[in-house]
């Protein structure tokens, strides 16, 4: 559980005041009896439960109240805990104002107006942002924790004369590492062959991209990899076109793999790119075939990494939707949620959202759709699936490189 | 394995409890000693008479709960809610108590009752301002004027709307 993974850790937190004075009743022969205990003098372990409970706003309220709060609510550790339950949310990212909505689309808060106006959301881990922000002197890829407003630009490619594309961010529990790939090609080539691609790997903290090889198969879909269990997921095809397939890269060992996907018509064959979306949600690959229009089969892996756990969980016929999937290439469900079929009333929708800016619900039971209005949105917008959370991306790097010295 | 069917507790102020051990294998602390045949006796507790009184009634209703999840019996099932509603006020309402229970709840082991007197605890936070939070449970702000500025300013955004 949690918690006694944290009591472990918790010398990294100042004690609070009921350690010590447990310790000094337990000194005298009088333990932990209850008579006018405050709040302050609950152990760690249960402040810890009660505060991940909170939503994230009021934790950044909270961390007013006294000292000993403010430096718990500030741990890595407790930002992990939190995390883990902290519900999936979307950001949704207007010219001149940034917006956080949970994933039925209520407004959960708006962000400072800050300097950043010129960006793309490229993908989200962790309740961080990778971003993408233009500028007149170069382009910027950096990382971002809106809600902690902390900002980490990520060191420049090495060569200038070669075209890179972030492709995907990430993060790897065992070594506690964030990790970004990009693709490189070389620009003097004539044709630019595919298998001629290179990759590279950036870990938060360092100040390189360490080059790991030829990249083996070409990732279609969707263009930043799909971060769940360590690694980032695509769906694939071999280098010859003969072969179609979901692969994964492994944030531990850097490594490419086939992964199981769903038993879907035509998987073998290589088939329109626009046809297949992969993607997360709710802690759930999910992979949408919309080969067969105007059908498109929702497949949910339910156990990761299991191949005869793929479900064929919705079925939706509907000419606007194969309509948009083919005309945006991707779609990105936002709020699936285990057993959301089975478990359907009559205002159950399913989220989707057609490349980053068209915006449909499906209702599960009565299979309409509908366009919902997001309050205050304008038509022009990016949106991304996130979770707000409060790890910070400046510690983060601060760890990995005082590891390294 | 032991003989009886019931366990003794002890309270800090020397009350006695014989409650049958079926409800008390809710609590990790009591289940070990139940399964160690070190149960026998009377089981000295570091708990008030009030609160290891409210524990005991929420394990009997929590094991009659789980007992009687396969039959549908609308009025049991009402009133078994109605019980846990009246639960929840009287903990939200009273400080002493619910401090009381989270730490009998933790020294026992009772991981149901812990997570229901932790989001109980939440929903008493949440929503409220850092000055009401140190009015309602009686915390000293320790911030000096700038540092308490320096903290607001933080997160600013969040105090806004």
């Amino acid at each position: 559980m949690a918690i006694s993974r944290f009591l472990k850790m918790k010398s990294c937190i100042t004690r609070s005041k009921f350690q010590a004075k447990e310790a000094a009743k337990e000194e005298d022969g009088v333990l932990a009896t209850n008579y006018n205990v405050s709040m302050e003098d609950l152990p760690l372990p249960i402040l810890v439960d009660i505060f991940s409970r909170l939503p994230i706003k009021t934790i950044l309220q909270i961390k007013c109240v006294c000292k000993s709060w403010h430096s718990l609510c500030s741990d890595p550790y407790f930002a992990k805990i939190h995390l883990a339950r902290a519900p999936f949310s979307i950001m949704i990212l207007e010219k001149f104002c940034k917006r956080i909505y949970t994933n039925s689309l209520v407004p959960l808060f708006t962000l400072n107006q800050g300097d950043k106006e010129r960006l793309s959301l490229l993908s989200s881990c962790n309740g961080l942002i990778c971003l993408h922000e233009f500028s007149y002197k170069q382009d910027v890829i950096s990382v971002w924790n809106p809600i902690l407003g902390d900002h980490l630009v990520l060191p420049q490619p090495k060569r200038k004369s070669v075209a890179t594309r972030i492709r995907g961010f990430g993060y790897n529990q065992s070594t506690n590492q964030y990790k970004v790939i990009q693709i490189l090609s070389y620009k003097d080539q004539a044709a630019i062959s595919s298998s001629k691609l290179q990759v590279e790997v950036h870990t938060i903290g360092t100040n390189t991209w360490r080059n790991i090889g030829d990249l083996p198969y070409v990732l279609n879909q969707p263009y930043y990899g799909v971060f769940l269990n360590g690694a980032l997921h695509w769906y694939a095809h071999s280098h010859d076109k003969r072969t179609a397939f979901m692969c994964s890269f492994d944030l531990g060992d850097e490594q490419f793999r086939q992964f199981p996907g769903p038993p879907t018509r035509e998987y073998d064959k290589c088939r329109p790119i626009n046809s297949i979306s992969v993607g997360v949600s709710g802690g759930f690959l999910y992979l949408c075939d919309g080969f067969l229009e105007p059908n498109l089969d929702i497949w949910i892996m339910k156990k990761y990494g299991v191949k005869e756990s793929w479900t064929k969980e919705f079925v939706i016929v509907n000419s606007v939707v194969s309509k948009l999937q083919r005309l945006y290439g991707s779609l990105q469900i936002l709020n699936y949620r285990e057993n959301m079929n089975k478990e359907a009333t009559e205002g159950t929708e399913l989220q989707m959202l057609f490349g980053s800016e068209a915006l449909l619900a499906y209702n599960v039971r009565s299979k309409s759709i509908r366009r919902p209005k997001v309050f205050g949105v304008q038509t022009n917008y990016q949106a991304i699936p996130y979770i707000p959370s409060l790890v910070s991306i400046k510690k983060a790097a601060m760890n990995e490189s005082s590891q390294m010295l | 394995m032991a003989t009886t069917s019931t366990v003794k507790l002890r309270s800090g102020d020397n009350e006695v409890f014989e409650v049958e051990k079926q409800v008390m294998i809710q609590s990790g602390t009591i289940r070990n000693m139940i399964e160690d045949d070190a149960a026998d006796g009377e089981i000295p507790l570091q708990i008030s008479s009030r609160n290891l009184a409210k524990v005991v009634e929420w394990c009997k209703c929590m094991q009659h709960r789980d007992r009687n999840n396969n039959n549908d019996n609308k009025e049991e099932e009402e009133e078994e809610e109605e019980w846990e509603k009246k639960f929840d006020e009287e903990v939200s309402e009273d400080k002493d108590l619910h401090f009381g229970l989270l730490l009998a709840a933790n020294y026992l082991e009772i991981p149901a009752l812990l997570h229901r007197l932790c989001q109980l605890a939440a929903d008493i936070v949440k929503g409220k301002t850092p000055e009401e939070i140190r009015r309602t449970f009686n915390i000293k702000k320790d911030f000096t004027p700038e540092e308490e500025e320096a903290v607001m300013d933080e997160h600013g955004w969040a105090f806004h709307d």
